[in-house]
């Protein structure tokens, strides 16, 4: 049986255990946990991470549902130990529990629903080298990266813990997928012929946001661009819409949900050099994804209805980011599409550099650094 | 050495008001019925014949219903005033969904921690999930009544089968908003 306590010295609430074993148990036991080993969130662990933040841990950042938890500072840092995140991520963190908290996200339903969305995460700017370095290149979606997948994992221990997504409880997911785990990676700006995702909702390039976008495990898009551009260009646009309007599953059958596009550098190139920008990027595959009623077997089809009614993804539905190695495949993201705001991505800008010094903070050599390579296209050159 | 671990479900207690079940009227007669509708499937035509089948056989002298914008969300700030300030006793429904059952059941949560008495309606699919929800928020048993199969767990019913569903569940719903 474990005893939940009040610490007198921090008022905080606590159980005690004899080693940091037992102290694991108990919270695989109480349900707090992914299922994975977390590291046990002592007070002090939890006050150091508070320190990185720069807000004080009693500040609400907003309630999360299903069961309203409130998203305090103090209780996001619980989290992110737990995920087992720098200090130095914190305000990436704290970033992202504020987009979670935001309602256009429609995270109470996407934590009820049976279908089996999660919130992806994707990190703009500077701070994806000040306070990673994130992975935006190859397998960034995969394992090995430290600050993607402890970032990615504390949204998920916010989702469960302070807003009650449990499997079967606050968590009615069918079945789920890996991105719930953990689903989160950084745009490859430095990469891309486009400008970048803040950039094109409006924030400058020197300052640093997460964008949270519920949706289901990516799918491959598969495409051999050849020397003849706008052929190539075609057929991978055609590609990406069979991906995203995928009858089978809600964007395609419904015509409703934003989708994720995830572009590899080499085919952002091809669309690029064939004249594309990322507006007529998501228009033409926003075309492409339109299909007559009566080929959408999603519903049985009811009387009256128009079977030549064209359903299909409206453009401004397909968010379109750059990511991953150069090669043959880019991938797409499909969701959900039925929360009151149709699970609209939020994005939150990420603020840092006016927080208390981190004791023991890790070596600065462990950071990442802008790579030197020639500037894209898109940034501004004076 | 003793490792002390922050709790890490802090965040989610709730209020302790929310945690006991509203006064029951002895009888509905004369209550005011209070529908918070989910518009499911064809559900509310279900909560329109159940309103009838109160009024005629059990006696509430009137009905006022609301249609949230979304089956999975809670009621707009002025629908919730508009149960809240009228309604006696009141349903909430139809969890035939993830989403949209365990919203419902905290609709009816919400209202009994306003002191309203009320019942959520629910497929038999869901009674799992609601009552893991409820056994999460209240240190209880929470009543709901169900709607079975052969019937669509997402509401798509006819209009005969929505009157017959509405007559199946009227004692039910009777009985989870009296004193026993």
């Amino acid at each position: 049986m474990i005893g939940v306590e009040i610490d007198q010295a921090t008022g905080a609430k606590v159980f005690t255990a004899g080693t940091e074993h037992e102290a694991l148990e108990d919270l695989h036991r109480l349900g707090c946990t992914d299922g994975l080993p977390v590291v046990v969130p002592t007070i002090e662990r939890v006050e150091r991470m508070i320190l990185a933040g720069g807000l004080g841990a009693e500040m609400s950042l907003g309630s999360l549902g299903p069961l309203d938890g409130n998203a305090t500072v103090h209780a996001t840092a619980v989290c992110a130990v737990m995920a087992g995140c720098l200090p130095d991520y914190f305000p990436v963190v704290l970033a992202a529990a504020r987009a979670l908290c935001d309602p256009m996200l429609d995270i109470s339903e996407v934590q009820m629903t049976t279908h089996s969305a999660g919130p992806m995460v994707i990190v703009n700017g500077p701070a994806r080298f000040d306070l990673g370095p994130f992975d935006s290149g190859i397998g960034a979606l995969g394992p090995g990266n430290r600050a993607n997948a402890t970032v990615g994992r504390a949204v998920r221990l916010c989702m469960l813990n302070i807003g009650g997504g449990r499997p079967g409880v606050g968590d009615m997911a069918l079945l789920g997928h890996a991105g719930k785990f953990t689903f989160c990676l950084a745009e490859a700006q430095e990469s891309s012929p486009y400008p970048p995702l803040h950039a094109r909702l409006g924030y400058s390039l020197d300052q640093s946001t997460v964008t949270l976008v519920s949706v289901e495990s990516p799918h491959s898009v598969v495409c051999t661009p050849t020397d003849d551009v706008s052929e190539s260009s075609n057929r991978l646009l055609r590609q990406i819409s069979l991906a995203v309007g995928n009858p089978a599953a809600n964007n395609g059958a419904f015509g409703c949900g934003e989708v994720v596009v995830l572009l590899n550098p080499e085919h952002a190139d091809v669309l690029n050099q064939a004249g594309l920008t990322i507006d007529d990027i998501r228009e033409q595959v926003s075309g492409l994804t339109h299909k007559p009623r009566a080929t959408i077997d999603a519903r049985a089809h009811e009387p009256g209805e128009d079977p030549d009614e064209l359903i299909g993804l409206p453009p401004d539905q397909i968010l379109v980011i750059v990511a991953g190695g150069g090669g043959i495949y880019s991938m797409a993201a499909p969701s959900w599409g039925y929360g009151v705001h149709r699970n609209r991505h939020v994005t939150a800008e990420i603020t840092y550099g006016s927080a208390c010094e981190v004791p023991q903070s890790p070596p600065s050599a462990s950071r990442g650094s802008l790579p030197s390579r020639a500037a894209p296209a898109w940034l501004p050159t004076s | 050495m003793t490792v002390l671990t922050l709790d890490p479900r802090s965040a989610t207690e709730l209020p302790q008001e929310s945690s006991k079940l509203a006064a029951r009227p002895q009888a509905l007669r004369g209550q005011t019925l209070g529908i918070i509708a989910n518009g499911l499937g064809d559900s509310e035509i279900m909560f329109d014949r159940l309103a009838e089948v109160l009024e005629d056989t059990y006696g509430t002298a009137a009905t006022v219903k609301v249609v949230k914008p979304s089956v999975a969300v809670a009621p707009y700030p002025e629908q919730w005033l508009t149960i809240t300030d009228r309604a006696t006793v009141a349903v909430t429904g139809f969890g035939g969904c993830g989403s949209c059952s365990t919203r419902s059941m905290r609709d009816a949560l919400d209202l009994e921690a306003a002191g309203i008495p009320a019942v959520c309606v629910v497929h038999d699919a869901l009674v799992p999930a609601v009552k893991a929800l409820a056994k999460f928020l209240v240190p209880f048993d929470y009543p709901i009544v169900t709607v079975g199969y052969p019937h669509d767990p997402t509401g798509h019913w006819t209009k005969k089968e929505s009157f017959e569903l509405a007559e199946q569940i009227a004692v039910g719903v009777c009985e989870r908003l009296v004193a026993s």
